[in-house]
């Protein structure tokens, strides 16, 4: 059975200052965080091809228990210099996975 | 021995919130602490970009178990790791992502085309981390997380600038010299509900310990004994247990050292008390510890000195049932957490069959409140019974647990604050065909008791089915000892018996500290009665609970006395409000038992009014409750009552903090003579006074001055209001002691106490007292002029009693 508890408002402390100080210092790191980067001597230029054993995945939905549909990603991470392949549930919504699979149904029209 | 471990967060514990899904915390590398990615409350951004942020902290790693394994997230190109620079970069065509900083994402000089730099996908998006990579906890994980505020963020933070290890509960951790916070109606989380009775249970302990261990008693004088197990006893009195302010139980336990010049060196031994001072005699028993290199100085008397030794375990365990019940999302159900906190929750309904009969076999028929509260409780996770004195209430839990047992097919805890209690219930549970195990301390194996054939320990004792225990059994009796290999053997095997007869029993009973007994700790409880409720402190109650609890019943009064807390600010604070009394504070409403089957209508009807709202019933009539046979002088023979008035002066008792007063001692012996004389058996009457120094004057002064034989008023019980709460006597004498002119009736004015006394008395009650004193408190005002009002106020000799003519002068403001 759900268990519906209701939630009364001033069960949380309200802090504001704490909040606004938060909010503060989250602006100057992201700020900072985007700065520093300028400045530092850049690395090689990425480009990195897509390993062709993931080229031939095709986007498969499936329906996540919270009834969401969800497209299955492979994420790129290296581990030391050894490169690995992990798979990842996205939410189908996301901008760049519904290009992908307009891409993908144009290219499978053709 | 680590008995009362209570269980711990994992340490991939958000250290905010305690939320602790793999799924949803990610690990700080600056500082390997792990939070979640919840946004509780009002909180802007997530904990752990809270923290990130307050830390000056940028790197992270997933957690082994979440969806993507352990992963630190950090630039596929360049190896940057600071999160708030990283984003999700996708392939052009190809259902394949990385992660990028922002310097490595810009598309100039970049060759493969491939890559969609442009969809860049920042890692923390609206202030907490992409919550499909770190997924948002679940509504019930985040309800029952600490609910910690910004500022507590703030402050947190800064203490880890100086103690990295430091927690939520240290900010909370009041100083010494601090009052203690009160307990609230309702709490936030089960940590703040730690946090305020955490310390209030420590001053208790703390409170208890120094009055313990500041009672030596010096020159004890002791009579030898020795028991059947060959053990000996120590029997002595203790002036000191007058004082009240310590209490000695039966089970606890006390050193003996002698200190004379008899024997060579020290000796000292410990020992569990076995007798504590009754009706019958002065004596502390005390049953000491195997003597085994024979050196007990049974041949000396004089020269031994008593200290008592204090035990943590009850504090213990209830400081373990606090933590777990905030910590282990499986000690109680979500439903039964959020009412005890006093959340405001929809109403549940358990899916269980209705009986056809309410009554359980072997016991007694219900009457209409008792069935309706079986009824009542049956589907319901969580009920409150209120038993006023004499309706029926162990009846009533024991067919509760005989239904709930049978419906549930899961096993039942049935606890009470009290040994007593627990037994009387086991006794009635045991009638209805259901196996009963009875679980009790160690040190109380060798006490008496009704239910012995149904503890654990006798259990094991008499279970025939593995021979090897039972030959190491036999050998123990004989040798008192085993070597240790045997021991070890022994102990294994006793182990796998209690186990198995736990495990098949339908009902495991136990005090409410005993649930946190080791030999339970590894089962679930789903369903749990608490019988007197109202007699202990919440954590008391919380430990049973805490052991899986879907299903919990209350039962008790809490009309009647309330816990024994002896810190004074603690009690103030609140932890002497019982749960229950919370529980009823909180909107639920008890399901009272109405009928009553003790006493005599007339002795019903004040309670009734006072403290039930007039809605006790009378499940006795007059006929039933009039001895005929019983020649006594009561002033309306059909109303067996009356209120003898005496003037004599109260006196401070020879240990100088108790009370006692001459008067009423004369009058209380003169009134059980005569009640002895008309054919009362001694057994039949309990005298009751609120004073440690008028219960051993009375028992002094009756042996001595009563005209019949001394055995006789030997056997009259002479004790507390508490210590006959929950009992019955056919006549009750009350004397109530305080007589001054500064108008002082100590805790006789505790509108529960007098509840409780004048409601043990099933045939008459005589209340021996000064009117003028007492009828300045609102409550005594009211009882002396029901007594008036019906002609039952008297005063003069007993052989000649007269109406009293004293006029009564309705207090003026009414405060307790
Ligand atoms: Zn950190
Ligand atoms: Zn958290
Ligand atoms: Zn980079």
């Amino acid at each position: 059975d759900a268990l519906v508890v209701h939630v009364q408002q001033q069960q949380y402390d309200v802090d504001e200052e704490a909040d606004d100080e938060f909010e503060r210092e989250f602006s100057r790191m992201m700020q900072e965080s985007v700065e520093g980067r300028k400045h530092a001597p850049r690395k090689a230029v990425f480009d990195t091809p897509v390993p062709t054993r993931l080229k031939t995945a095709t986007t498969t939905v499936v329906e996540a228990e919270d009834g969401d549909q969800q497209v299955a990603f492979t994420l790129l991470t290296k581990k030391g210099n050894k490169q690995q392949a992990k798979v990842m549930a996205l939410p189908a919504d996301i901008s760049f996975v519904v290009n992908t699979r307009n891409k993908q149904e144009a290219d499978l029209a053709e | 021995e680590g008995d009362e471990e209570a269980k711990n967060l994992p340490a991939h514990a958000c250290k905010y919130c305690g939320i602790h899904n793999p799924s949803s915390v990610v690990e700080c590398l600056g500082c390997n602490k792990w939070f979640c990615n919840a946004r509780l409350a009002s909180n802007r951004g997530s904990h752990i970009i809270q923290h990130l942020v307050r830390a000056r902290h940028k790197d992270v790693r997933l957690h082994p178990e979440s969806p993507l394994g352990e992963t630190i997230l950090e630039c596929y190109n360049c190896g940057v790791r600071n999160v708030f620079n990283l984003g999700f970069i996708p392939a052009k065509s190809d259902t394949v992502v990385v992660l990028l900083c922002r310097t490595c994402s810009n598309p100039m000089g970049q060759k493969d085309m491939s890559w969609d730099l442009s969809q860049w996908l920042p890692l923390i998006e609206d202030r907490s981390f992409l919550t499909w990579l770190v997924k948002i906890p679940a509504e019930h994980e985040q309800l029952r997380a600490r609910h910690i505020a910004a500022s507590q963020i703030a402050a947190l933070e800064d203490r880890w600038m100086e103690d990295s290890e430091a927690t939520v509960d240290d900010l909370n951790r009041p100083g010494v010299d601090d009052e203690p916070e009160p307990v609230r109606l309702a709490y936030d989380d089960a940590y703040h509900y730690q946090n305020i009775f955490g310390p209030l249970i420590k001053m208790e302990a703390d409170y208890d310990k120094k009055m313990k261990e500041s009672q030596t008693q010096d020159e004890v004088v002791v009579r030898w004994d020795q028991g059947l197990n060959k053990k000996y006893l120590a029997c002595f009195v203790l002036p000191k247990l007058e004082l009240g302010d310590v209490r000695l139980a039966v089970g606890d336990e006390l050193l003996l050292r002698y200190k004379g010049e008899l024997i060579k060196g020290s000796w000292q031994c410990a020992g569990h008390v076995l007798k504590i001072p009754n009706n019958t005699s002065d004596e502390v028993v005390l049953e000491l510890k195997a003597d085994k290199d024979g050196r007990t100085p049974t041949d000396c008397t004089h020269n031994f000195t008593i200290d008592f030794v204090w035990k943590s375990t009850s504090f213990d365990r209830m400081q373990a049932a606090m933590k777990t019940f905030a910590v282990d999302t499986n000690s109680v159900s979500a439903y039964i957490y959020h009412r005890l906190l006093g959340h405001d929750v929809e109403p549940q309904t358990l899916k269980i069959t209705m009986p056809k009969r309410f009554t359980a076999p072997n016991l007694p028929d219900l009457n209409h409140s008792q069935v309706f509260a079986v009824k009542s409780v049956l589907q319901k996770p969580l009920s409150l019974i209120q038993g006023p004195p004499g309706t029926g209430k162990t009846v009533t839990s024991a067919t509760i647990v005989y239904h709930l047992a049978k419906a549930n097919g899961g096993q039942v805890l049935v606890c009470a604050p009290s040994n007593v209690a627990v037994d009387q219930l086991t006794e009635k549970i045991h009638l209805t065909g259901l196996k009963v195990v009875r679980v009790a301390a160690k040190s109380r194996e060798a006490l008496e008791s009704p239910v012995a054939f149904l503890t654990l320990h006798e259990q094991v004792i008499n279970n025939d089915t593995d021979p090897e225990l039972q030959k190491f059994i036999k050998l123990k009796r004989e040798l008192g000892e085993l070597s240790s290999a045997d021991e070890k053997r022994y102990r294994s095997l006793k182990r796998a018996a209690e186990r198995e007869i736990i495990q098949n029993a339908d009902v495991v009973c136990c005090t409410c500290v005993g649930a946190g007994d080791p030999r339970l700790q590894k089962y679930d409880f789903r369903t749990v009665l608490i019988d007197e409720a109202t007699q202990a402190a919440e954590p008391e109650c919380l430990i049973p609970i805490v052991m899986g609890a879907k299903q919990v019943v209350f039962v008790g009064d809490h009309k009647q006395l309330g816990p024994v807390i002896l810190n004074k600010k603690a009690a103030k604070a609140g932890l002497s409000q019982s749960l229950f009394e919370r529980l009823i504070l909180l909107n639920i409403r008890p399901i009272r038992l109405q009928v009553q089957y003790r006493m005599h209508p007339c002795l019903s009807e004040f309670p009734s009014n006072m403290f039930y709202e007039g809605s006790l019933q009378n499940g006795v009539t007059v006929q039933e409750r009039l001895r005929k046979d019983i020649v006594f002088p009561w002033p309306i023979p059909e109303t067996p009552m009356l209120f003898h008035c005496s003037y004599g002066q109260e006196e401070l008792s020879s240990s100088g903090t108790s009370y006692l007063n001459r008067t009423e001692a004369t009058n209380c012996e003169k009134v059980v003579t005569r009640l002895l004389k008309a054919g009362v058996t001694p057994a039949q009457i309990g005298i009751v006074t609120p004073y440690e120094g008028q219960r051993s004057f009375i028992v002094q002064h009756m042996q001595f001055a009563g005209a019949l034989k001394k055995e006789l008023y030997k056997e009259i019980e002479v004790a507390s209001v508490d210590a006959f709460q929950g009992r019955e006597k056919d006549y009750i004498i009350l004397t109530c002691v305080r007589s001054n002119d500064h108008s002082g009736i100590g805790f006789t004015s505790d509108p529960r106490r007098l509840n409780v006394a004048l409601t043990r008395a099933k045939y008459g009650i005589v209340v021996l007292g000064n009117p003028k004193v007492l009828s300045q408190n609102p409550l005594w005002y009211q009882l002396l002029m029901q007594f008036k009002e019906r002609n039952c106020l008297v005063e003069g000799p007993l052989s000649n009693m007269k109406r009293s003519m004293i006029q009564l002068i309705r207090p003026k403001s009414r405060k307790e």
